[in-house]
């Protein structure tokens, strides 16, 4: 039979004793925190998981960011498209109440002075900036406003009087997946058919337009008005394909919704504490602990001494 | 003569002696260390008279101490073992509480550089966009560093507790070196006084709490004291002398500790303490901490390289080539620790590569253009038929060579495909007459004989047809180069040579991107040759030289150099082909149309453009930049999570140590420890027994009175 001495007895309850207290700790900072470990070190298999998945949802996250700016960049253009399709409308009523034989000059002279102002409009609409302060419609050379009201694209010629470049800006939606956001000015209001054979572009047009007005040149005005519909009809185009884009957006939007909901209900069984087994565990360690106390105050009071009188 | 007073004294003075022993071991209850003491007592014989033997009463035999070798040794190598998996755990929790930190988490830092790089991506020309992307980056840099300096001071803390735990060795060494010397005085063990071998005990007690020791006891008492096991020979106490032990960190190894024995005498290298305390701080330098710096390092090294390789091939807002935006410093200032010397190395935002190298315009053809990768070389595209000189030789020139005869009408023999990256050496073996022509496309010719002289051996019209090779239609005879005698600048990269018999050799070393069509027109040549390595730098700048692509119809295009007009090649297209020139390679979305055209040529427009930092972007999520362990995040997790495992394992090793330790201390406070409830008895065993004597002194007073009361 072991011989049982003090130190035993009082060593082994105070680490017991110890022990209880500890564990019962862990499940109460388990409680409070909601998490089913607090440090690595509680579950490395489950933290490494956990951490790859949050991960992934705050690269998720961003693209939707992305997306958003996207649309906002989409918007952006469908407005600007709208005003030039506005300011295309006008420019053909006005075209076909210029090229009306009846009219005098001075009535010519003001259609011209409203078609200059439609002219530059187009000229303000091409040098929209988006929120960042970049150049909507000049691709990739942002050093300088795409179009000069100074210039003039029937001595340049479209390819000078252009400021911008062919270059299409993309943005990452996804891993190794980017949207196509830019229209190069190029590609917005050069690029249709004219009346006269060959490609032509809007401020050509409308240039022509003015000058066919000034001199009364009904030939002119109405090649004008043609071109000024084929302008239309790309405009319109470009305006579908800014649709197609918002489209796009939208559906690659609620890909990632959907995968951000799976990531978030795969972290939550992971991380998430269960509290019913939890608080079940406290109660359990609670009791043993007051047990292990009250038999600590039983034990240590029983002494032989006690009964020497 | 058998005295019954002097029976009763001797109980007497025995029991006064149990009483004091047990007194004794009332009083020592909790003294760290004691030994429970037992008075041991024997009978006095007497001498027989008249037959018979009474004994004289009771004397002390020994005090003997309550004492197991086996439990003493067995408690202190399973403190050994406890105090190492302590240190152990203790070190490895304070690692994860650095790594473990979301507030200097190298995966905060990188997860919002990479954040900087996607809202650059949205607006690449943006001052505001470009600065912010500096200062994440400055913070991955001052996050590696913040992190590599809290493993400094964990390493600086933790040699110092090794250096101070090695001087508490020494001075226990000392004492028992002492208690050593006190025990020279008796001749066996028994001796000895228990307290002094109480004293003796607990200092082996307490060294072992500090490393694993091997012990040799002498009959006296005396111990022998070595690190390791006894036949260690590593010796911190023999007899009465100790031998000092002295820790130093090993250069070029710096989570290493040297243990030198007796540094100033018979000088040894103790290769590690086993186990205790000193061994678990060392297990804690040389395996977590070790290990984790390193994968820091390799993380740092990493990232740096990636970011710069990404950074390298774009160009930056002055549309210059970008320079390595991450470099490592190196002499008096590096520490040779990757996490600790990365520095930034850009000046300015505007120095950010946010462009490709290429801009392609398009010219508003009917399909889209997509350039693919920028910086790797790649294969010519042939049409059916030719055999390429890349598919002849490749290996060095002059190592293989093949045959080719003439043909009526001349048939091309091969076609060395425009390579604007390597330089060609070719050589022609004319023996038997031979004669060789070397044409570009268009018509250029570049080798052979003078088309007037008689024995050339063709005729041009046979030869200059589209089945051959040339462009019909653009193509027109022109010898201003031919044997590099003309004066177009097409000559200075040409350059002829008659190497001695019937060798010649034709070299090309400006990299030229025309396709060269080779005829043999008359006898037979022997060719064999090779391309020299490609230069990189140069590789680099013919990539961005210009070039047209025309398409001249949905199944061919011709290529035109824009820098000097000329037409290069024209190849075969058909739908899903790469179109690879200059080094880069593109596709085509869509079939294209007669009239399609693209110009491909030096980005001049890099600030507004955001293709590099898409690139950059992509690192994120990258998993081959580290080994294929793992994109940056993951890699990361990992390192937090081994350390979490190093915890974890260290605290299970500990519990379960711990019951062994106290199993083996309950085993040696069973035989040594006191139990009060035993003294209590004892106490008034001792008592009763003092009392009975007393009444035996009693008893032979009255018989003494009893005499004297005789009248």
């Amino acid at each position: 039979m072991i011989r049982v001495t003090n130190n035993m007895v009082f060593d082994s309850i105070t680490s017991q004793l110890n022990k209880q207290q500890g564990r019962l700790a862990a499940t109460q900072e388990k409680i409070t925190t909601g998490r089913n470990f607090i440090k690595p070190s509680d579950a490395p298999d489950q933290v490494a998981a956990l951490d790859r998945l949050e991960s992934s949802v705050r690269r998720t996250e961003r693209y939707v960011q992305n997306l958003a700016d996207i649309n906002n960049k989409l918007e952006l253009h469908e407005l600007a498209i709208n005003a030039i399709d506005r300011d295309l409308i006008r420019a053909k009523q006005l075209l076909v109440q210029g090229s009306n034989g009846t009219l005098d000059e001075a009535n010519r002279e003001s259609i011209a002075i409203e078609l200059q102002t439609i002219y530059n409009n187009m000229v303000a609409v091409g040098n929209w900036k988006d929120a960042y302060g970049s150049y909507l419609f000049s691709g990739a050379l942002q050093d300088a406003p795409p179009f000069d009201l100074v210039k003039d694209p029937l001595s340049t010629g479209f390819s000078d009087f252009y400021g911008g470049n062919d270059h299409i800006q993309k943005i990452a939606v996804d891993e190794g997946f980017h949207l196509e956001v830019g229209i190069p000015g190029a590609r917005l209001f050069a690029g249709f058919e004219s009346s006269g054979g060959g490609q032509t572009d809007i401020f050509t047009s409308l240039k022509k337009a003015i000058n066919a007005l000034g001199s009364n040149d009904t030939a002119g005005i109405g090649a004008a008005i043609d071109d000024v519909d084929n302008a239309l009809t790309h405009v319109n185009i470009r305006l579908n394909q800014v649709g197609a884009k918002m489209g796009s957006a939208a559906t690659q939007q609620s890909f990632l919704d959907n995968r951000s909901k799976v990531l978030e209900t795969l972290i939550s069984q992971i991380e998430d504490l269960d509290y019913i087994s939890a608080v079940t565990e406290l109660k359990n360690q609670t009791l043993a602990l007051q047990a292990g106390q009250s038999s600590f105050s039983m034990i240590s009071s029983l002494s032989l001494f006690n009964y020497i009188k | 003569m058998a005295d019954l007073l002097s029976i009763g004294t001797s109980g007497i003075r025995v029991y006064q002696r149990s009483l004091a022993t047990l007194g004794n071991n009332i009083a020592n209850v909790d003294t760290q260390g004691y030994s429970r003491q037992e008075h041991e007592t024997r009978q006095d014989i007497g001498t027989s008279q008249a037959g018979i033997n009474i004994g004289l009463g009771v004397t002390s035999k020994q005090v003997a101490r309550a004492y197991d070798a086996f439990a003493t040794s067995a408690l202190r190598s399973n403190t050994s073992s406890l105090e190492q998996q302590e240190a152990l755990y203790a070190y490895a929790m304070k690692l994860e509480n650095i790594v473990g930190d979301q507030s200097v988490s190298v995966t905060t830092a990188l997860d919002r550089f990479f954040e900087s790089a996607h809202e650059l991506s949205m607006a690449p020309a943006s001052a505001g966009a470009r600065g912010a992307l500096l200062n994440e980056a400055t913070n991955v840099v001052e996050r590696f560093q913040s992190l590599s300096r809290q493993f400094n001071r964990l390493d600086d803390d933790s040699f110092i507790e090794i250096d101070s735990r090695v001087n508490e060795l020494n001075t226990l060494s000392r004492q028992l070196a002492a208690v050593n010397n006190s025990l020279f005085t008796a001749s066996d063990v028994d001796l000895q006084p228990g307290a002094l071998l109480d004293q003796r005990d607990l200092l082996l007690q307490e060294i072992s709490v500090l490393a694993k020791i091997g012990i040799s006891e002498h009959d006296n008492g005396v111990v022998d004291v070595y690190l390791g096991d006894a036949d260690s020979g590593n010796a911190i106490v023999i007899q009465d002398q100790a031998k000092e032990l002295t820790a130093s960190r090993i250069e070029n190894a710096p989570e290493r500790v040297a243990f030198i024995l007796d540094p100033y005498g018979a000088k040894r290298t103790v290769s590690g303490l086993g186990s205790g305390k000193i061994a678990g701080i060392e297990d804690f330098r040389n395996n977590a901490l070790a290990q984790i710096r390193k994968e820091l390092d390799e993380i740092a090294v990493s990232f740096m390289g990636a970011v710069n390789k990404v950074q390298q091939s774009g160009l930056d807002s002055s549309n210059d080539p970008g320079r390595a935006m991450f470099g490592l410093v190196g002499g008096s200032e590096g520490t040779g620790r990757a996490a600790m010397d990365i520095r930034l190395m850009l000046n300015g935002g505007d120095e950010i590569a946010t462009g490709a190298p290429l801009m392609v315009d398009q010219h508003g053809s009917s399909v889209t253009f997509n350039l693919l990768n920028w910086d790797t070389p790649g294969e010519g595209v042939l049409r059916n038929a030719e055999e390429s000189i890349a598919d002849l030789w490749i290996a060095d020139p002059g190592s293989s060579a093949s045959s080719f005869s003439a043909a009526s009408p001349p048939l091309q023999a091969f076609v060395i495909e425009g390579n604007k990256v390597r330089d060609l050496d070719l050589r022609i073996d004319q023996g038997g007459g031979a004669q060789v022509q070397v044409f570009t496309r268009d018509g250029r010719h570049v080798y052979g004989s003078d088309p007037d002289d008689p024995t050339k051996g063709f005729d041009l019209a046979d030869l200059m047809t589209a089945g051959n090779g040339f462009d019909t239609g653009v193509a027109g005879y022109n010898g201003d180069y031919r044997n590099a005698s003309g004066n177009a600048s097409y000559r200075n990269a040409l350059e002829v040579a008659d190497l001695g018999g019937d060798q010649h050799q034709l070299k090309l070393n400006g990299q030229i991107n025309d396709d060269l069509l080779v005829f043999v027109t008359a006898g037979t040549a022997d060719f064999s040759g090779g391309w020299f390595a490609p230069e990189e730098a140069l590789a680099k700048e013919q990539l961005l030289s210009g070039v047209r692509i025309d398409f001249t119809g949905s199944d061919s295009y011709k290529i035109t150099d824009t820098s000097t007009n000329t037409h290069i090649a024209t190849r075969s297209y058909a739908p899903g082909d790469l179109i690879e020139v200059n080094g880069w390679s593109a596709n085509l979305q869509n079939i294209p149309s007669a009239g399609d055209s693209f110009s491909i040529a030096r980005n001049t427009a890099a600030r507004g453009d955001n293709r590099n930092v898409l690139a950059l972007v992509e690192l994120q999520a990258d998993r081959t930049v580290f080994q294929g362990r793992g994109n940056f995040s993951e890699v990361y997790a990992d390192v937090i999570n081994e350390v979490g495992s190093v915890v974890m394992q260290a605290s299970i090793s500990r519990d379960a140590q711990e019951v062994l330790t106290d199993e083996a201390r309950d085993t040696r406070d069973s035989v040594s420890g006191v139990s009060l409830d035993e003294e209590a008895a004892d106490l008034l065993r001792f008592q009763q027994a003092y009392q009975a004597n007393a009444q035996v002194i009693q008893a032979a007073n009255r018989l003494f009175d009893a005499i004297l009361n005789i009248r």
